[in-house]
Protein backbone atom coordinates (compact mmCIF):
# COMPACT_ATOMS: atom_id res chain seq x y z
CA UNK A 1 0.00 0.00 0.00
CA UNK A 2 3.04 2.22 0.05
CA UNK A 3 2.33 3.20 -3.58
CA UNK A 4 -1.12 4.40 -2.57
CA UNK A 5 0.39 6.67 0.11
CA UNK A 6 3.07 7.95 -2.26
CA UNK A 7 0.41 8.70 -4.91
CA UNK A 8 -1.66 10.56 -2.32
CA UNK A 9 1.26 12.74 -1.22
CA UNK A 10 2.16 13.41 -4.86
CA UNK A 11 -1.39 14.63 -5.51
CA UNK A 12 -1.19 16.95 -2.49
CA UNK A 13 2.25 18.19 -3.53
CA UNK A 14 1.07 18.77 -7.11
CA UNK A 15 -1.82 20.93 -5.89
CA UNK A 16 0.40 22.97 -3.57
CA UNK A 17 2.92 23.57 -6.37
CA UNK A 18 0.21 24.53 -8.86
CA UNK A 19 -1.61 27.02 -6.60
CA UNK A 20 1.65 28.74 -5.63
CA UNK A 21 3.16 28.60 -9.14
CA UNK A 22 0.23 30.13 -11.01
CA UNK A 23 0.41 33.96 -10.95
CA UNK A 24 -1.74 35.52 -8.21
CA UNK A 25 -3.71 37.62 -10.69
CA UNK A 26 -4.91 34.43 -12.40
CA UNK A 27 -6.31 33.10 -9.12
CA UNK A 28 -7.97 36.19 -7.68
CA UNK A 29 -9.89 39.15 -9.01
CA UNK A 30 -7.95 41.37 -6.63
CA UNK A 31 -4.27 40.37 -6.57
CA UNK A 32 -3.59 42.77 -3.65
CA UNK A 33 -5.32 40.42 -1.29
CA UNK A 34 -4.38 40.39 2.44
CA UNK A 35 -2.50 37.46 3.96
CA UNK A 36 -5.55 36.41 5.96
CA UNK A 37 -7.70 36.34 2.83
CA UNK A 38 -5.05 34.59 0.72
CA UNK A 39 -6.77 31.25 0.20
CA UNK A 40 -3.54 29.61 -0.98
CA UNK A 41 -2.32 29.67 2.63
CA UNK A 42 -5.52 28.07 3.93
CA UNK A 43 -5.48 25.45 1.17
CA UNK A 44 -1.87 24.56 1.94
CA UNK A 45 -2.65 24.21 5.65
CA UNK A 46 -5.60 22.02 4.81
CA UNK A 47 -3.45 19.72 2.68
CA UNK A 48 -0.87 19.58 5.48
CA UNK A 49 -3.59 18.37 7.86
CA UNK A 50 -4.67 15.83 5.24
CA UNK A 51 -1.08 14.59 4.97
CA UNK A 52 -0.98 14.05 8.73
CA UNK A 53 -4.21 12.07 8.57
CA UNK A 54 -2.77 9.83 5.85
CA UNK A 55 0.37 9.32 7.96
CA UNK A 56 -1.81 8.20 10.90
CA UNK A 57 -4.06 5.97 8.79
CA UNK B 1 -54.47 4.18 4.79
CA UNK B 2 -51.96 2.49 7.12
CA UNK B 3 -49.30 4.06 4.91
CA UNK B 4 -50.31 7.49 6.24
CA UNK B 5 -51.99 6.97 9.60
CA UNK B 6 -50.76 3.77 11.30
CA UNK B 7 -48.41 4.96 14.05
CA UNK B 8 -46.50 2.01 15.56
CA UNK B 9 -46.48 1.93 19.37
CA UNK B 10 -42.74 2.60 19.74
CA UNK B 11 -41.77 4.29 22.97
CA UNK B 12 -40.22 7.64 22.14
CA UNK B 13 -38.97 9.78 24.97
CA UNK B 14 -41.05 12.99 25.20
CA UNK B 15 -37.84 15.03 25.10
CA UNK B 16 -36.84 13.47 21.75
CA UNK B 17 -40.31 14.00 20.29
CA UNK B 18 -40.39 17.61 21.47
CA UNK B 19 -37.00 18.28 19.86
CA UNK B 20 -38.18 16.88 16.53
CA UNK B 21 -41.42 18.87 16.52
CA UNK B 22 -39.63 22.03 17.66
CA UNK B 23 -37.11 21.63 14.83
CA UNK B 24 -39.75 21.02 12.13
CA UNK B 25 -41.81 24.06 13.12
CA UNK B 26 -38.75 26.23 13.77
CA UNK B 27 -37.02 25.53 10.45
CA UNK B 28 -40.26 26.18 8.57
CA UNK B 29 -40.76 29.60 10.16
CA UNK B 30 -37.06 30.46 9.83
CA UNK B 31 -36.98 29.42 6.15
CA UNK B 32 -40.05 31.49 5.29
CA UNK B 33 -38.61 34.50 7.18
CA UNK B 34 -35.23 34.29 5.41
CA UNK B 35 -36.77 33.80 1.99
CA UNK B 36 -39.07 36.83 2.05
CA UNK B 37 -38.41 39.57 -0.49
CA UNK B 38 -37.68 37.35 -3.50
CA UNK B 39 -38.75 39.46 -6.47
CA UNK B 40 -36.73 38.36 -9.50
CA UNK B 41 -35.41 35.22 -11.13
CA UNK B 42 -31.91 36.24 -10.04
CA UNK B 43 -33.11 36.46 -6.40
CA UNK B 44 -34.75 33.09 -6.67
CA UNK B 45 -32.07 31.07 -8.46
CA UNK B 46 -28.82 32.66 -7.22
CA UNK B 47 -30.00 34.68 -4.19
CA UNK B 48 -29.33 37.98 -5.98
CA UNK B 49 -25.62 37.19 -5.61
CA UNK B 50 -25.67 38.27 -1.99
CA UNK B 51 -24.45 35.24 -0.02
CA UNK B 52 -21.40 35.42 2.30
CA UNK B 53 -18.72 32.72 2.09
CA UNK B 54 -19.50 31.09 5.45
CA UNK B 55 -23.14 30.50 4.55
CA UNK B 56 -22.25 29.10 1.14
CA UNK B 57 -19.50 26.90 2.63
CA UNK B 58 -21.76 25.36 5.27
CA UNK B 59 -24.52 24.95 2.70
CA UNK B 60 -22.14 23.01 0.44
CA UNK B 61 -21.51 20.52 3.27
CA UNK B 62 -25.25 20.25 3.99
CA UNK B 63 -26.10 19.65 0.36
CA UNK B 64 -23.34 17.07 0.07
CA UNK B 65 -24.31 14.93 3.08
CA UNK B 66 -27.70 13.26 2.80
CA UNK B 67 -29.42 11.20 5.46
CA UNK B 68 -28.64 8.07 3.45
CA UNK B 69 -24.93 9.01 3.61
CA UNK B 70 -25.12 8.81 7.39
CA UNK B 71 -26.40 5.26 7.24
CA UNK B 72 -24.36 4.16 4.20
CA UNK B 73 -21.02 5.59 5.37
CA UNK B 74 -21.38 4.08 8.85
CA UNK B 75 -22.26 0.75 7.23
CA UNK B 76 -19.28 1.07 4.87
CA UNK B 77 -16.94 1.79 7.79
CA UNK B 78 -18.32 -1.24 9.65
CA UNK B 79 -17.40 -3.37 6.61
CA UNK B 80 -14.14 -1.89 5.30
CA UNK B 81 -12.97 0.45 8.07
CA UNK B 82 -11.45 3.91 7.79
CA UNK B 83 -10.93 3.37 4.02
CA UNK B 84 -14.52 4.62 3.78
CA UNK B 85 -13.15 8.06 4.70
CA UNK B 86 -11.38 8.27 1.33
CA UNK B 87 -14.67 9.51 -0.11
CA UNK B 88 -14.36 12.57 2.15
CA UNK B 89 -10.56 13.06 2.06
CA UNK B 90 -8.57 12.12 -1.05
CA UNK B 91 -11.90 11.71 -2.84
CA UNK B 92 -13.01 15.29 -2.13
CA UNK B 93 -10.51 17.77 -0.71
CA UNK B 94 -7.97 18.00 -3.58
CA UNK B 95 -10.84 18.41 -6.04
CA UNK B 96 -12.48 21.08 -3.90
CA UNK B 97 -9.24 23.08 -3.78
CA UNK B 98 -8.81 22.78 -7.55
CA UNK B 99 -12.43 23.85 -8.00
CA UNK B 100 -11.94 26.90 -5.76
CA UNK B 101 -8.92 28.18 -7.65
CA UNK B 102 -9.44 27.08 -11.24
CA UNK B 103 -13.17 26.63 -11.87
CA UNK B 104 -15.21 28.89 -9.61
CA UNK B 105 -13.66 32.19 -10.81
CA UNK B 106 -14.69 31.36 -14.40
CA UNK B 107 -18.20 30.26 -13.44
CA UNK B 108 -18.82 33.29 -11.23
CA UNK B 109 -17.39 35.84 -13.67
CA UNK B 110 -19.36 34.34 -16.58
CA UNK B 111 -22.51 35.43 -14.70
CA UNK B 112 -24.23 32.08 -15.25
CA UNK B 113 -26.96 30.54 -13.09
CA UNK B 114 -25.95 26.94 -13.75
CA UNK B 115 -23.13 24.68 -14.91
CA UNK B 116 -24.99 23.63 -18.09
CA UNK B 117 -25.37 27.36 -18.88
CA UNK B 118 -21.58 27.73 -18.67
CA UNK B 119 -21.19 24.75 -21.02
CA UNK B 120 -23.66 26.47 -23.35
CA UNK B 121 -21.45 29.58 -23.46
CA UNK B 122 -18.22 27.61 -23.83
CA UNK B 123 -19.51 25.06 -26.35
CA UNK B 124 -23.07 25.11 -27.68
CA UNK B 125 -26.73 25.06 -26.68
CA UNK B 126 -26.81 21.35 -27.61
CA UNK B 127 -24.20 20.57 -24.95
CA UNK B 128 -26.10 22.78 -22.48
CA UNK B 129 -29.43 21.02 -23.00
CA UNK B 130 -27.93 17.50 -23.03
CA UNK B 131 -26.11 18.02 -19.73
CA UNK B 132 -29.13 19.79 -18.17
CA UNK B 133 -31.44 16.88 -19.15
CA UNK B 134 -29.21 14.19 -17.60
CA UNK B 135 -28.52 16.20 -14.43
CA UNK B 136 -32.18 17.23 -13.94
CA UNK B 137 -33.44 13.67 -14.33
CA UNK B 138 -30.94 12.46 -11.76
CA UNK B 139 -31.66 15.23 -9.28
CA UNK B 140 -35.43 14.72 -9.44
CA UNK B 141 -35.11 10.99 -8.83
CA UNK B 142 -32.75 11.74 -5.94
CA UNK B 143 -35.52 13.65 -4.15
CA UNK B 144 -37.65 10.49 -4.04
CA UNK B 145 -34.77 8.42 -2.71
CA UNK B 146 -33.87 10.98 -0.02
CA UNK B 147 -37.48 11.18 1.19
CA UNK B 148 -37.92 7.42 1.24
CA UNK B 149 -34.69 6.61 3.12
CA UNK B 150 -35.46 9.14 5.85
CA UNK B 151 -39.06 7.97 6.14
CA UNK B 152 -37.82 4.41 6.73
CA UNK B 153 -35.56 5.63 9.54
CA UNK B 154 -38.41 7.58 11.14
CA UNK B 155 -40.70 4.58 10.88
CA UNK B 156 -38.14 2.26 12.47
CA UNK B 157 -37.20 4.48 15.37
CA UNK B 158 -40.19 6.72 15.97
CA UNK B 159 -42.96 4.51 14.64
CA UNK B 160 -44.20 7.16 12.23
CA UNK B 161 -45.99 5.82 9.12
CA UNK B 162 -43.88 6.10 5.96
CA UNK B 163 -46.41 8.22 4.05
CA UNK B 164 -46.85 10.58 6.99
CA UNK B 165 -43.07 11.03 7.36
CA UNK B 166 -42.60 11.71 3.64
CA UNK B 167 -45.44 14.25 3.63
CA UNK B 168 -44.33 16.10 6.77
CA UNK B 169 -40.64 16.38 5.86
CA UNK B 170 -41.47 17.09 2.18
CA UNK B 171 -44.03 19.79 2.96
CA UNK B 172 -41.81 21.58 5.48
CA UNK B 173 -38.85 21.68 3.11
CA UNK B 174 -41.09 22.40 0.12
CA UNK B 175 -42.75 25.50 1.58
CA UNK B 176 -39.57 27.44 2.27
CA UNK B 177 -37.78 26.19 -0.87
CA UNK B 178 -40.69 27.15 -3.13
CA UNK B 179 -41.21 30.57 -1.58
CA UNK B 180 -37.65 31.56 -0.71
CA UNK B 181 -35.43 30.05 -3.42
CA UNK B 182 -31.67 29.76 -3.01
CA UNK B 183 -31.33 32.25 -0.14
CA UNK B 184 -33.77 30.36 2.07
CA UNK B 185 -32.15 27.09 1.05
CA UNK B 186 -28.62 28.26 1.86
CA UNK B 187 -29.33 29.93 5.19
CA UNK B 188 -31.48 27.05 6.47
CA UNK B 189 -28.68 24.69 5.36
CA UNK B 190 -26.27 26.46 7.72
CA UNK B 191 -28.61 25.79 10.68
CA UNK B 192 -29.07 22.20 9.56
CA UNK B 193 -25.32 21.60 9.25
CA UNK B 194 -24.83 23.03 12.76
CA UNK B 195 -27.37 20.55 14.11
CA UNK B 196 -25.77 17.68 12.19
CA UNK B 197 -22.33 18.45 13.64
CA UNK B 198 -23.59 18.86 17.23
CA UNK B 199 -25.51 15.56 17.06
CA UNK B 200 -22.63 13.64 15.50
CA UNK B 201 -19.97 15.05 17.83
CA UNK B 202 -22.12 14.07 20.79
CA UNK B 203 -22.40 10.55 19.40
CA UNK B 204 -18.63 10.32 18.78
CA UNK B 205 -17.80 11.58 22.28
CA UNK B 206 -20.17 9.22 24.09
CA UNK B 207 -19.21 6.27 21.90
CA UNK B 208 -15.50 6.69 22.53
CA UNK B 209 -16.09 7.23 26.24
CA UNK B 210 -18.12 4.02 26.37
CA UNK B 211 -15.28 2.18 24.58
CA UNK B 212 -12.88 3.21 27.36
CA UNK B 213 -11.16 6.13 25.64
CA UNK B 214 -9.40 6.60 22.32
CA UNK B 215 -6.47 4.23 22.98
CA UNK B 216 -8.70 1.45 24.26
CA UNK B 217 -11.02 1.97 21.30
CA UNK B 218 -8.19 1.66 18.73
CA UNK B 219 -6.70 -1.35 20.54
CA UNK B 220 -10.03 -3.20 20.58
CA UNK B 221 -10.69 -2.30 16.94
CA UNK B 222 -7.31 -3.36 15.54
CA UNK B 223 -7.05 -6.54 17.60
CA UNK B 224 -10.10 -8.00 15.85
CA UNK B 225 -9.94 -6.06 12.57
CA UNK B 226 -6.29 -5.28 11.84
CA UNK B 227 -6.99 -3.51 8.51
CA UNK B 228 -9.82 -1.30 9.74
CA UNK B 229 -7.51 1.63 10.46
CA UNK B 230 -5.75 1.43 7.06
CA UNK B 231 -6.85 4.15 4.67
CA UNK B 232 -6.06 2.08 1.58
CA UNK B 233 -7.16 -1.44 0.71
CA UNK B 234 -5.15 -4.01 -1.30
CA UNK B 235 -5.11 -3.85 -5.10
CA UNK B 236 -7.18 -7.05 -5.33
CA UNK B 237 -10.03 -5.68 -3.19
CA UNK B 238 -13.27 -6.24 -5.20
CA UNK B 239 -14.83 -2.82 -4.62
CA UNK B 240 -12.18 -0.35 -3.46
CA UNK B 241 -8.73 -1.33 -4.78
CA UNK B 242 -6.28 1.47 -3.94
CA UNK B 243 -5.42 2.20 -7.58
CA UNK B 244 -9.11 2.56 -8.38
CA UNK B 245 -9.44 4.99 -5.49
CA UNK B 246 -6.51 7.09 -6.73
CA UNK B 247 -7.16 6.96 -10.49
CA UNK B 248 -10.96 6.74 -10.60
CA UNK B 249 -12.04 8.54 -7.44
CA UNK B 250 -9.31 11.14 -6.85
CA UNK B 251 -8.53 11.94 -10.48
CA UNK B 252 -11.94 11.77 -12.15
CA UNK B 253 -15.08 11.07 -10.10
CA UNK B 254 -14.25 13.50 -7.34
CA UNK B 255 -13.20 16.44 -9.57
CA UNK B 256 -16.18 15.71 -11.82
CA UNK B 257 -18.50 15.88 -8.82
CA UNK B 258 -16.97 18.91 -7.10
CA UNK B 259 -16.21 20.93 -10.23
CA UNK B 260 -19.33 20.24 -12.30
CA UNK B 261 -22.21 19.26 -9.97
CA UNK B 262 -25.00 21.79 -10.21
CA UNK B 263 -26.53 20.94 -6.81
CA UNK B 264 -23.23 21.72 -5.10
CA UNK B 265 -22.11 24.66 -7.18
CA UNK B 266 -25.35 26.63 -7.46
CA UNK B 267 -24.83 28.31 -4.07
CA UNK B 268 -21.28 29.35 -5.05
CA UNK B 269 -22.78 31.19 -8.03
CA UNK B 270 -24.92 33.11 -5.53
CA UNK B 271 -21.88 34.26 -3.50
CA UNK B 272 -21.50 38.03 -3.23
CA UNK B 273 -18.01 38.10 -4.80
CA UNK B 274 -15.57 35.83 -6.60
CA UNK B 275 -13.50 35.63 -3.41
CA UNK B 276 -16.55 34.63 -1.33
CA UNK B 277 -17.30 31.92 -3.86
CA UNK B 278 -13.71 30.59 -3.68
CA UNK B 279 -13.47 30.90 0.12
CA UNK B 280 -16.75 29.02 0.54
CA UNK B 281 -15.28 25.98 -1.18
CA UNK B 282 -12.13 26.07 0.96
CA UNK B 283 -14.30 26.34 4.09
CA UNK B 284 -16.37 23.38 2.90
CA UNK B 285 -13.12 21.42 2.33
CA UNK B 286 -12.16 22.13 5.94
CA UNK B 287 -15.56 20.77 6.99
CA UNK B 288 -15.04 17.67 4.86
CA UNK B 289 -11.87 16.90 6.83
CA UNK B 290 -14.08 16.48 9.90
CA UNK B 291 -16.99 14.71 8.21
CA UNK B 292 -15.54 11.14 8.56
CA UNK B 293 -15.52 11.61 12.32
CA UNK B 294 -19.25 12.21 12.05
CA UNK B 295 -20.40 9.62 9.53
CA UNK B 296 -17.61 7.00 9.47
CA UNK B 297 -16.69 6.80 13.16
CA UNK B 298 -20.14 5.48 14.25
CA UNK B 299 -19.56 2.38 12.09
CA UNK B 300 -16.21 1.71 13.80
CA UNK B 301 -17.70 2.35 17.24
CA UNK B 302 -20.45 -0.19 16.59
CA UNK B 303 -17.82 -2.73 15.58
CA UNK B 304 -16.17 -2.30 18.99
CA UNK B 305 -19.26 -1.91 21.16
CA UNK B 306 -21.80 -4.32 19.65
CA UNK B 307 -21.67 -7.69 21.44
CA UNK B 308 -22.25 -9.67 18.22
CA UNK B 309 -21.73 -9.19 14.49
CA UNK B 310 -24.60 -7.35 12.81
CA UNK B 311 -26.34 -9.12 9.92
CA UNK B 312 -26.61 -5.89 7.93
CA UNK B 313 -23.74 -3.37 8.23
CA UNK B 314 -26.20 -0.53 7.50
CA UNK B 315 -27.76 -1.29 10.88
CA UNK B 316 -24.64 -0.03 12.63
CA UNK B 317 -25.74 3.59 13.03
CA UNK B 318 -29.28 2.73 14.21
CA UNK B 319 -27.72 0.23 16.64
CA UNK B 320 -25.47 2.81 18.21
CA UNK B 321 -28.24 5.42 18.47
CA UNK B 322 -30.49 2.93 20.21
CA UNK B 323 -27.84 1.60 22.58
CA UNK B 324 -25.51 4.49 23.35
CA UNK B 325 -27.34 7.79 23.21
CA UNK B 326 -29.39 9.14 26.12
CA UNK B 327 -32.79 10.81 25.58
CA UNK B 328 -32.31 14.29 24.23
CA UNK B 329 -29.16 13.42 22.31
CA UNK B 330 -30.90 10.64 20.39
CA UNK B 331 -33.65 13.16 19.56
CA UNK B 332 -30.98 15.57 18.38
CA UNK B 333 -29.54 12.88 16.14
CA UNK B 334 -32.98 12.20 14.67
CA UNK B 335 -33.28 15.91 14.06
CA UNK B 336 -29.89 15.84 12.35
CA UNK B 337 -31.15 13.02 10.07
CA UNK B 338 -34.12 15.13 9.09
CA UNK B 339 -31.84 18.17 8.71
CA UNK B 340 -29.51 16.19 6.45
CA UNK B 341 -32.46 15.13 4.35
CA UNK B 342 -33.86 18.62 4.10
CA UNK B 343 -30.55 20.28 3.26
CA UNK B 344 -30.11 17.83 0.38
CA UNK B 345 -33.71 17.96 -0.84
CA UNK B 346 -33.97 21.77 -0.83
CA UNK B 347 -30.68 22.13 -2.74
CA UNK B 348 -31.66 19.43 -5.22
CA UNK B 349 -35.07 20.97 -5.91
CA UNK B 350 -33.65 24.45 -6.34
CA UNK B 351 -30.95 23.34 -8.77
CA UNK B 352 -33.34 21.16 -10.78
CA UNK B 353 -35.74 24.12 -11.06
CA UNK B 354 -32.89 26.33 -12.30
CA UNK B 355 -31.81 23.87 -14.98
CA UNK B 356 -35.33 23.05 -16.18
CA UNK B 357 -36.40 26.72 -16.27
CA UNK B 358 -33.31 28.23 -17.86
CA UNK B 359 -31.36 25.46 -19.57
CA UNK B 360 -34.22 23.41 -21.01
CA UNK B 361 -37.35 25.62 -21.31
CA UNK B 362 -35.28 28.79 -21.82
CA UNK B 363 -33.35 27.25 -24.73
CA UNK B 364 -36.37 25.49 -26.19
CA UNK B 365 -38.54 28.65 -26.03
CA UNK B 366 -36.24 31.70 -25.89
CA UNK B 367 -39.23 34.04 -25.52
CA UNK B 368 -39.63 32.74 -21.93
CA UNK B 369 -36.36 34.33 -20.81
CA UNK B 370 -38.14 37.05 -18.85
CA UNK B 371 -37.65 37.74 -15.18
CA UNK B 372 -41.29 37.37 -14.15
CA UNK B 373 -41.70 34.14 -16.13
CA UNK B 374 -38.51 32.64 -14.71
CA UNK B 375 -39.52 33.48 -11.13
CA UNK B 376 -42.97 32.00 -11.54
CA UNK B 377 -41.74 28.97 -13.54
CA UNK B 378 -38.99 28.36 -10.96
CA UNK B 379 -41.57 28.19 -8.15
CA UNK B 380 -43.89 25.94 -10.13
CA UNK B 381 -41.12 23.58 -11.19
CA UNK B 382 -39.85 23.36 -7.61
CA UNK B 383 -43.38 22.46 -6.47
CA UNK B 384 -43.83 19.91 -9.26
CA UNK B 385 -40.38 18.44 -8.50
CA UNK B 386 -41.34 18.02 -4.86
CA UNK B 387 -44.70 16.42 -5.69
CA UNK B 388 -42.96 14.07 -8.14
CA UNK B 389 -40.39 13.24 -5.45
CA UNK B 390 -43.15 12.47 -2.92
CA UNK B 391 -44.98 10.28 -5.46
CA UNK B 392 -41.78 8.62 -6.71
CA UNK B 393 -40.46 7.88 -3.21
CA UNK B 394 -42.30 4.56 -2.75
CA UNK B 395 -41.68 3.63 -6.40
CA UNK B 396 -37.91 4.17 -6.15
CA UNK B 397 -37.96 1.84 -3.16
CA UNK B 398 -39.98 -0.85 -4.96
CA UNK B 399 -37.94 -0.59 -8.14
CA UNK B 400 -34.54 0.11 -6.65
CA UNK B 401 -33.09 -0.82 -10.03
CA UNK B 402 -34.44 2.42 -11.58
CA UNK B 403 -32.49 4.58 -9.19
CA UNK B 404 -29.35 2.47 -9.48
CA UNK B 405 -29.66 2.64 -13.27
CA UNK B 406 -29.92 6.44 -13.28
CA UNK B 407 -27.12 6.73 -10.73
CA UNK B 408 -24.97 4.48 -12.90
CA UNK B 409 -25.70 6.59 -15.98
CA UNK B 410 -24.69 9.67 -14.00
CA UNK B 411 -21.38 8.02 -13.08
CA UNK B 412 -20.89 7.14 -16.75
CA UNK B 413 -21.55 10.79 -17.51
CA UNK B 414 -19.05 12.22 -15.04
CA UNK B 415 -15.77 11.32 -16.81
CA UNK B 416 -16.87 12.90 -20.13
CA UNK B 417 -18.48 15.89 -18.36
CA UNK B 418 -15.32 16.62 -16.40
CA UNK B 419 -13.18 16.26 -19.51
CA UNK B 420 -15.09 18.86 -21.52
CA UNK B 421 -15.29 21.22 -18.56
CA UNK B 422 -11.62 20.93 -17.58
CA UNK B 423 -10.20 21.33 -21.07
CA UNK B 424 -12.88 23.81 -22.05
CA UNK B 425 -11.52 26.12 -19.35
CA UNK B 426 -7.82 25.31 -19.74
CA UNK B 427 -7.65 25.49 -23.53
CA UNK B 428 -9.24 27.43 -26.38
CA UNK B 429 -8.81 24.49 -28.79
CA UNK B 430 -12.03 22.49 -28.06
CA UNK B 431 -14.86 23.48 -30.42
CA UNK B 432 -18.66 23.36 -29.97
CA UNK B 433 -18.98 20.16 -32.02
CA UNK B 434 -15.97 18.43 -30.47
CA UNK B 435 -17.48 19.18 -27.03
CA UNK B 436 -20.76 17.50 -27.96
CA UNK B 437 -19.00 14.51 -29.58
CA UNK B 438 -16.75 14.08 -26.52
CA UNK B 439 -19.75 14.24 -24.16
CA UNK B 440 -21.93 11.75 -26.03
CA UNK B 441 -19.05 9.57 -27.29
CA UNK B 442 -17.62 9.30 -23.78
CA UNK B 443 -21.02 8.36 -22.40
CA UNK B 444 -21.42 5.57 -24.98
CA UNK B 445 -17.88 4.36 -24.24
CA UNK B 446 -18.66 4.24 -20.49
CA UNK B 447 -21.86 2.28 -21.09
CA UNK B 448 -19.93 -0.22 -23.23
CA UNK B 449 -17.33 -0.71 -20.47
CA UNK B 450 -20.12 -1.06 -17.90
CA UNK B 451 -21.70 -3.74 -20.11
CA UNK B 452 -18.46 -5.75 -19.89
CA UNK B 453 -18.44 -5.48 -16.10
CA UNK B 454 -15.48 -3.13 -15.71
CA UNK B 455 -15.10 -1.62 -12.20
CA UNK B 456 -16.91 1.74 -11.91
CA UNK B 457 -13.80 3.56 -10.67
CA UNK B 458 -11.83 2.36 -13.72
CA UNK B 459 -14.68 3.29 -16.08
CA UNK B 460 -14.54 6.86 -14.78
CA UNK B 461 -10.83 7.16 -15.51
CA UNK B 462 -10.84 5.53 -18.95
CA UNK B 463 -13.96 7.38 -20.14
CA UNK B 464 -12.30 10.63 -19.09
CA UNK B 465 -9.24 9.74 -21.22
CA UNK B 466 -11.41 8.64 -24.15
CA UNK B 467 -13.50 11.83 -24.07
CA UNK B 468 -10.35 13.93 -23.89
CA UNK B 469 -9.03 12.15 -26.97
CA UNK B 470 -12.31 12.80 -28.85
CA UNK B 471 -12.39 16.41 -27.66
CA UNK B 472 -8.99 17.26 -29.12
CA UNK B 473 -9.16 14.95 -32.15
CA UNK B 474 -12.43 16.48 -33.39
CA UNK B 475 -11.36 20.01 -32.51
CA UNK B 476 -8.88 19.74 -35.41
CA UNK B 477 -11.63 19.20 -37.98
CA UNK B 478 -14.55 21.23 -36.62
CA UNK B 479 -15.27 24.96 -36.53
CA UNK B 480 -14.00 26.77 -33.38
CA UNK B 481 -15.80 29.59 -31.58
CA UNK B 482 -14.53 33.11 -32.29
CA UNK B 483 -11.61 33.99 -30.02
CA UNK B 484 -13.47 36.99 -28.53
CA UNK B 485 -16.29 34.89 -27.11
CA UNK B 486 -13.78 32.67 -25.26
CA UNK B 487 -11.87 35.47 -23.55
CA UNK B 488 -13.75 35.39 -20.22
CA UNK B 489 -14.37 31.65 -20.27
CA UNK B 490 -10.89 30.20 -20.62
CA UNK B 491 -7.61 30.27 -18.73
CA UNK B 492 -5.26 32.90 -20.12
CA UNK B 493 -8.10 35.07 -21.38
CA UNK B 494 -8.86 38.62 -20.25
CA UNK B 495 -9.99 38.99 -16.64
Amino acid sequence: MIYAKISTYLIFLFIVVVIWYVPKDKLYSDPNITVLKDLRIWATLLLFVQSLLYIVF
Amino acid sequence: MDYFFKFDPIAVHPLDLSLILFYLIGILIFGIYIGRGVKTGEDYFIAGRSLPFWAVGLSIIGSNIGSNDYVGAAGGAYKIGIAQANFEWIGAIPAMIICAFFFLPYYWKAGVYSIPEFLGLRYSQLVRVTSALVLSLFTLLSVGVYLWSTAILLKTYLGWPVGFSILVTGIVVGIYTITGGLKAVTITDTVQVGIMFIGAFGLAYLGIEKSGGILEFTNKLTSNHPNHLNAFLPSDHPNFPWHGVILGLAFVLSPAYWCTNQVILQRTLGAKSVWDSQASMILAALGKTLVPFLIVLPGLLTLVLAPKVLDNPDESLPWIIRNILPPGLSGLLFVSFIAALQSSVDSTLNSAATMVTRDIIGVWKPETRRDEFELSAGKWITAIGLILGILLAPITAKFEGIYIFVQTVLSFFQGPMFSIMLFGILSKLPTPNSGFIALVGGLIFSVALGFFGVNMLHIAFTSFLFSTFLLFAFSKITEPLPNDSLERLTYGGKK
